[in-house]
């Protein structure tokens, strides 16, 4: 036996010191407190150092184990984490991997997680950690802080804010939804206090590009997925502006497995991604053009006749009658003496062909029957037919089904294959392989929808699977991501009183006696099915208990950015973009909010609001520089924390209690457990709002300040606000778990779950889908916990009408906009130039390296990339332009210029400049990325509004600032200045 | 070859199959392998598993030309790579300092970037870069490589003070840190480059297979936790382990470079890839990543297990049954990992 010497015993330590000396930034301090009074799990101490082997054999040891995860991570996964704690330092982390099969015949979940996952401890205590409360000295962003204490932060925050409010009213206090949030106790905390506050929610879900705006349109609800086993039972995977395997690592393996279950797997993407190199067919489309690609597909499906006619008869909007002489669909107001009074205005019609008459169809808005149910004849799916309408006018109405023959006519191969770069073969090889499966599938994530016309290619592909009657069929359909209800998330956040009165008072301020009674007879006449109820009152208690807008409709009006975006927008549809701006918030379908003026209050959450503004210097210059008080809550430091005016220290993903939000990939609870305490002085969200609506209620108290109308939605009253906030004192400030379990218990999706056993296994099979109480939350009302979770098989089943206007798929929107745009039904559109005609599209890919900003700056990941930001180009392209591999880059388009370093790659496409998203702007030369030439192009019929489902909601619908229609010019980068983005 | 034999005595050959056509690049497994064992200062560079871009020039650069091993199997001076052009260096940032300089003039203004300059490598340095002309042929494919354990490695053989020892209950090669002096011959002579030297502490260490924790029947880190699920742990000798199936009964799984002789322990599934078009974008019959590329790599035998690959999956697709498929498929995750009796999965 050799006895170690002090050297080598000193390099197997691996002590906090050890680690937290490595990277110990300025705001750190050495952790003191111990770990075993929050985490009872196993420890694992193997002998002292009797041999070498002992060496490596004390390194895999700890004191004790946490079930957590990374709770308010924006990653579409939830994968649960072994957290290794030793000397009250989490040493690292390893997944758990308890996932069961969800049935015989499906691979299973284990052990999801990713690179990142396995380094949240290089975030908690990497170099830009935060750990104490600092005040800006000097001028706002000027890089000089002062730590001060909790009392004094919280103290002076409290006393500016009632200052200002009482300036300029509550609803200038601005927060963004995200993207990062949780499902517990920490989220609810964020929230409730910008709900009770009066303040504004600005929701960013288009704004970031993430919102599937062609899933709302067509389907009336824009999160639309299963579990992810259910990819492994298609006989056709359709990868399609998705790349799983950098983008999804938990859930990609299913489709690989698929492969090997006989599946066929095809991939369209302009790049010959990580995912496509794993295809067995790879379609590289010309960048833009996958809704012509999906028109073509479409056409063939019909012309080979594998149109599902039965399907779509019933379940699609084929059959309604539009009127040809204005493109809308016949309605009872075209029909019906009395539509007004019995509510049947926007009741719509299919064709009896045995009488020869138009006939109200079953499902649609006012009918008797909210089931997709005709009884005694078929309505055609094509034809033309005379109506009288109730003015004696004769008229000629169509079919949808008939519309949509003729739209596709033009859609051939071969002027495909020309439009989208492709050769004949290659796209019929396509469509046939998915006109020909048994059970298509097409993945679609929430990065599809960042081109102006996204919501147009997302249609088609809608189109294609309707077509196949794909849509509600187990093994087959569109997987873009759905979420499963936490109802309990909810009411945590409008409960002001605990226990049941609460709740009673709650659910009275959602609706009136006589909307309850008219929801009654609607359920039992079987005119609404209860999730459709449940929707309803979901909406109302967004447009009436949430003072809600988004994100790019705020920044139109104030970042000083409207003449670029008209100017962008300009000659693409038929008016300014400004006049559908204006008439949209005339006609109520948008508020516009603050009401006076941009933002005055601004609450960073764990978003990095700077760093993805498109136009930053326009955002920085015209909303940032307005704002009066702005307070960083983050864990970390990043550009908008550089900019803030207060930092408040926020407790790390492993130092809080939360729950991971609730993807349907993966059907289970993932509870995240606190594995030690916060570091240095941070504390949690729920802690952080508990302390600041204490002493807001105090000093409006002391000022005895008046009720405020909010944003004119509902009276604030910032006297009893903590009141309000800790439901009369019943949640202490440090009772963030309480409130989880609260949430759990609350939540039907998590029926009988109890923290103390979530602490134990940290994951939990949901019990149900929910409440589906919200657009986003509908997928599958009769899954209950066990097997594979497919979405809409109930809508198949149960024939219940589908939450759009015409209660079908919906393929045809006469909203007026979009008749006028002749967008009423799916086609192509050119991808516009944004930014300028430049020879290079600049398109992003969610990051393999960072989820969105997050570990974008930890060292150990750096070291695996190139260490800064890179823009990556076709070899041959770059060379074209003397630019070599590694070598600086000048982008510059109409808005100015800013430089990046050049990354050879051979998967990408000539004149495309291709990037991987999230950079922050203080590892760019100057803090100048690539979002300060980025218009972020808005597209006019976002703003739509009043008709059924194209209304305004939060995770619904709303206008988006699309970034992959931007164009760049590229030249080497010689030293010269730069054309600095105003 | 008529090599001294030094490991006869080990009784049990621990060994992994990687399936490449599950990889994702996510490098999940060297971030494992990282925290779980390389996380001092002296071994930032150091990445006992790595994932490599192919074709590439891989980890360290050029590593297969750097080689210790001559025609005839002997071992030979080897190259030890730079820091700077070889490995690239653990670059180092100073976020502080960029945090602070937020007031200065834009030109002043400094930014995250590694503070080491003159960076001509790096563990990931090719990432996606690949070969061929887009969209004819343009294509890659992830590597992920940690110690083959080989039967008679180079390392072994190299070192003169006997600090390397071949486990005779599995097969795993270590470097006793005690005995090692840091003279770096195992470094020069393994040719796949995957003995490292830590410049702090003056000796070199390896992949150990995760050793304290096979020998409680857990699997590697780099194993346990990829995502993508394309790892398979077990002894080569178990008729009932995914090992002996994959690589013996079905022959599909074969070793990186078996022409240096020295009996690696890794093997991988070739990597299918989807066809090439013609210069008129229409699909061809030839795969994407060629033949003789991936016959480079791993040695003729690749040709037999990428025909076995495709067959089976044709009789899947067929509706057949195929248990190579559903072995690939790891229906139960669990089953991948088959060390000694009572494995165990779940440590806690």
């Amino acid at each position: 036996m050799t006895q170690p010497q002090t050297t080598r015993r000193n390099f197997m330590k691996i002590t906090g010191a050890a680690i937290a000396a490595s990277g110990l930034p300025l705001f750190h301090f050495r952790q003191t407190a111990q770990a075993e009074d929050f985490v009872a799990g196993s420890s694992r101490n193997p002998k002292k150092l009797d041999t070498w082997e002992d060496l490596y054999r004390q390194r895999w040891s700890w004191d004790s184990i946490a079930k957590s995860s990374h709770g308010w991570a924006n990653c579409r996964s939830a994968c649960a984490w072994d957290v290794y704690v030793k000397n009250g330092i989490v040493m690292r982390e390893e997944q758990t991997a308890t996932y069961e099969q969800s049935e015989p015949g499906v691979p299973d979940f284990n052990p999801r997680g990713c690179q990142k996952g396995a380094c949240y401890t290089d975030v908690m205590y990497g170099p830009s950690r935060l750990t104490v409360p600092m005040k800006r000295v000097g001028k706002r962003g000027g890089g000089q802080w002062e730590k001060i204490s909790w009392e004094q932060a919280i103290d002076e925050i409290a006393h500016q804010m009632c200052d200002i409010v009482t300036e300029h009213g509550t609803d200038t206090i601005y927060q963004d939804l995200g993207p990062n949030f949780d499902h517990g106790g920490t989220t609810v905390g964020r929230f409730k206090f910008q709900m009770k506050a009066g303040g504004i929610f600005a929701d960013m879900w288009a704004e970031i590009g993430d919102l599937n705006l062609g899933g709302t349109l067509t389907l009336g609800v824009a999160h639309i997925g299963g579990s992810s086993d259910e990819w492994f039972l298609s006989d056709y995977n359709v990868v399609w502006m998705m790349n799983p395997s950098v983008t999804q690592m938990p859930d990609a393996h299913f489709l690989y497995e698929a492969r090997y279950g006989g599946s066929e797997l095809t991939v369209i993407d302009p790049q010959y991604t990580a995912t496509a190199m794993h295809a067995d067919n790879w379609l590289p489309i010309a960048t833009g053009t996958d809704a012509a690609l999906g028109m073509c597909v479409a056409r063939h499906i019909w012309d080979s006749g594998k149109l599902e006619e039965d399907y779509v008869r019933e379940q699609t909007d084929f059959t309604i009658l539009v009127r040809l002489d204005d493109g809308r669909m016949l309605r009872g107001s075209d029909m019906l003496e009395d539509a007004h009074e019995d509510k049947k205005e926007n009741i719509v019609y299919i064709w009896n062909p045995d009488t020869k008459l138009p006939v109200e169809a079953p499902g649609s808005e006012g009918a008797d029957s909210g089931q997709l149910i005709v009884e005694g004849f078929v309505p055609p799916i094509e034809g033309v037919f005379p109506v009288t309408l109730l003015s004696g006018e004769e008229i000629m109405v169509s079919t949808v089904g008939s519309l949509m023959k003729e739209r596709l006519d033009p859609f051939t191969f071969e002027a495909v294959a020309d439009l989208t770069g492709m050769s004949i073969e290659l796209v019929k090889k396509f469509a046939h392989g998915f006109a020909n499966s048994e059970r298509p599938m097409i993945h679609s994530s929430w990065g599809s929808n960042r081109f102006m016309h996204s919501d147009l290619m997302n249609r088609t592909k809608l189109l294609c699977l309707a077509m196949k009657g794909a849509i509600g069929k187990k093994g087959a359909g569109y997987q873009a991501t759905g979420l499963i209800d936490m109802a309990g998330f909810g009411s945590a956040l409008q409960l002001d009183k605990s226990g049941i009165i609460g709740k009673l008072e709650m659910m009275a301020g959602m609706a009136t006696p006589s909307e309850v009674l008219d929801i009654m007879v609607d359920l039992i006449k079987g005119r609404k099915s209860t999730v459709e109820v449940l929707l309803e009152v979901g909406e109302k208690g967004e447009t009436e208990a949430v003072c809600a807008t988004n994100v790019s409709q705020l920044d139109y009006h104030y970042q000083g950015i409207k003449e670029n975006l008209n100017k962008e927008v300009e000659g693409l549809y038929p008016r300014p973009l400004d006049d559908y701006v204006k008439e949209a918030e005339e006609k109520g379908w948008h508020d516009k909010y603050p009401r006076n003026g941009s933002p005055k209050i601004f609450l960073t959450g764990g978003s990095s609001l700077i760093r993805r503004s498109n136009q930053t210097q326009k955002f920085l210059d015209n909303i940032w520089a307005n704002i009066d008080l702005v307070i960083g809550i983050d864990q970390k430091m990043n550009i908008t924390l550089m900019n803030a005016d207060y930092i408040l220290p926020a407790a790390g993903w492993y130092e809080k209690s939360g729950i991971k939000y609730t993807m349907s990939y993966i059907p289970y609870l993932h509870y995240c457990d606190a594995a030690v305490p916060p570091l240095g002085q941070c504390k949690d969200e729920w802690e952080i709002y508990w302390l600041l609506s204490k002493r807001l209620e105090e000093i409006a108290i002391e000022r005895n300040m008046p009720v405020m109308d909010g944003c004119g939605r509902y009276d604030v009253d910032w006297k009893t606000l903590h009141q309000s906030y800790s439901l009369e004192g019943h949640y202490g400030a440090k009772d963030v778990e309480k409130v989880t379990q609260d949430i759990i218990t609350d939540s039907p999706s998590c029926k009988g779950m109890l923290i103390e056993n979530l602490k134990k296994t940290g994951v939990e099979k949901f019990k149900s889908t929910g409440l589906n109480i919200s657009p986003s939350f509908l997928f599958n009302d009769e899954w209950k916990g066990e097997g594979v979770l497919s979405p809409f098989t109930h809508m198949i089943k149960d024939k219940w009408r589908w939450p759009t206007f015409t209660g079908r798929q919906s393929f045809y929107l006469d909203h007026p906009w979009f008749l006028e745009a002749d967008e009423a039904m799916p086609t192509h559109r050119d991808s516009p130039k944004a930014g300028g005609d430049y020879p290079f599209q600049l398109v992003s890919c969610h990051s393999r390296w960072s989820v969105h900003s997050t570990w974008r700056d930890v060292p150990l990941l750096l070291r695996l990339q190139r260490g800064e930001p890179a823009l990556y180009l076709n070899p041959v392209e770059a060379k074209k332009l003397e630019i070599g591999d590694g070598e600086w880059a000048v982008l510059t388009n109409d808005l100015g210029e800013v430089r990046m370093r050049v990354k050879y790659s051979s998967m990408v496409r000539p004149n495309v400049a291709y990037y991987f998203h999230a950079w922050d702007p203080n590892q760019f030369p100057e803090h100048k990325s690539y979002k300060f030439i980025t218009p972020g192009i808005m597209k006019p019929l976002g703003l739509a509004g009043g008709q059924g489902h194209l209304r305004f909601g939060i995770n619904h619908y709303q206008p988006g600032a699309f970034v992959q229609d931007t164009r760049v010019g590229l030249r080497p980068w010689k030293g010269e200045e730069l054309i600095a983005p105003a | 070859m008529a090599r001294e034999k030094y490991a006869t005595n080990v009784k049990r050959q621990v060994a992994m199959v990687l399936d490449l056509n599950k990889c994702l690049g996510c490098q999940t497994c060297t971030i494992a392998c990282k925290k779980m064992w390389n996380t001092d200062t002296g071994s930032g560079y150091a990445y006992w598993n790595n994932v490599e871009t192919m074709p590439g020039k891989g980890y360290p650069a050029n590593w297969q030309t750097t080689g210790g091993i001559d025609a005839e199997g002997k071992i030979k001076r080897g190259e030890i790579p730079t820091l700077d052009t070889g490995y690239g260096r653990a670059w180092t940032f100073d976020h502080q300092e960029v945090f602070a300089s937020s007031g200065n003039e834009p030109s002043q203004k400094i930014w995250i970037q590694p503070k080491e300059k003159n960076v001509k490598h790096g563990a990931n340095w090719d990432e996606d870069e690949g070969v061929g002309t887009y969209p004819e042929d343009n294509h890659y494919f992830y590597l992920p490589r940690i110690c083959n354990h080989c039967e008679e490695p180079a390392c072994l053989h190299a070192c003169p003070r006997g600090a390397i020892v071949k486990n005779e209950e599995n097969g795993i090669v270590m470097v006793n840190q005690d005995r090692c002096h840091g003279y770096r011959f195992c470094v020069e002579a393994c040719p796949y480059k995957k003995v490292y030297f830590d410049p702090k502490r003056q000796v070199a260490n390896k992949c150990i297979f995760c050793a304290p924790r096979v020998e409680e029947g857990v699997a590697p880190a780099c194993a346990r936790q990829c995502p993508g699920r394309l790892r398979y742990v077990g002894f080569m000798d178990d008729e009932d382990g995914p090992i002996w199936k994959l690589v013996k009964k079905w022959g599909v799984a074969v070793p990186l470079h078996p022409e240096y002789g020295i009996g690696p322990n890794v093997f991988y599934v070739p990597p299918m890839s989807p066809p090439q078009l013609d210069m008129h974008g229409v699909p061809l019959d030839e795969p994407r990543i060629p033949m003789a590329f991936l016959e480079q790599l791993f040695g003729p035998a690749v040709k037999d297990a990428m025909n076995i690959l495709l067959e089976e999956r044709e009789r899947k697709k067929a509706g057949e049954s195929s248990e190579l498929m559903d072995l690939l498929i790891a229906y139960d995750w669990n089953e991948n990992f088959k060390l000694d009796d009572g494995t165990r999965e779940v440590f806690s």
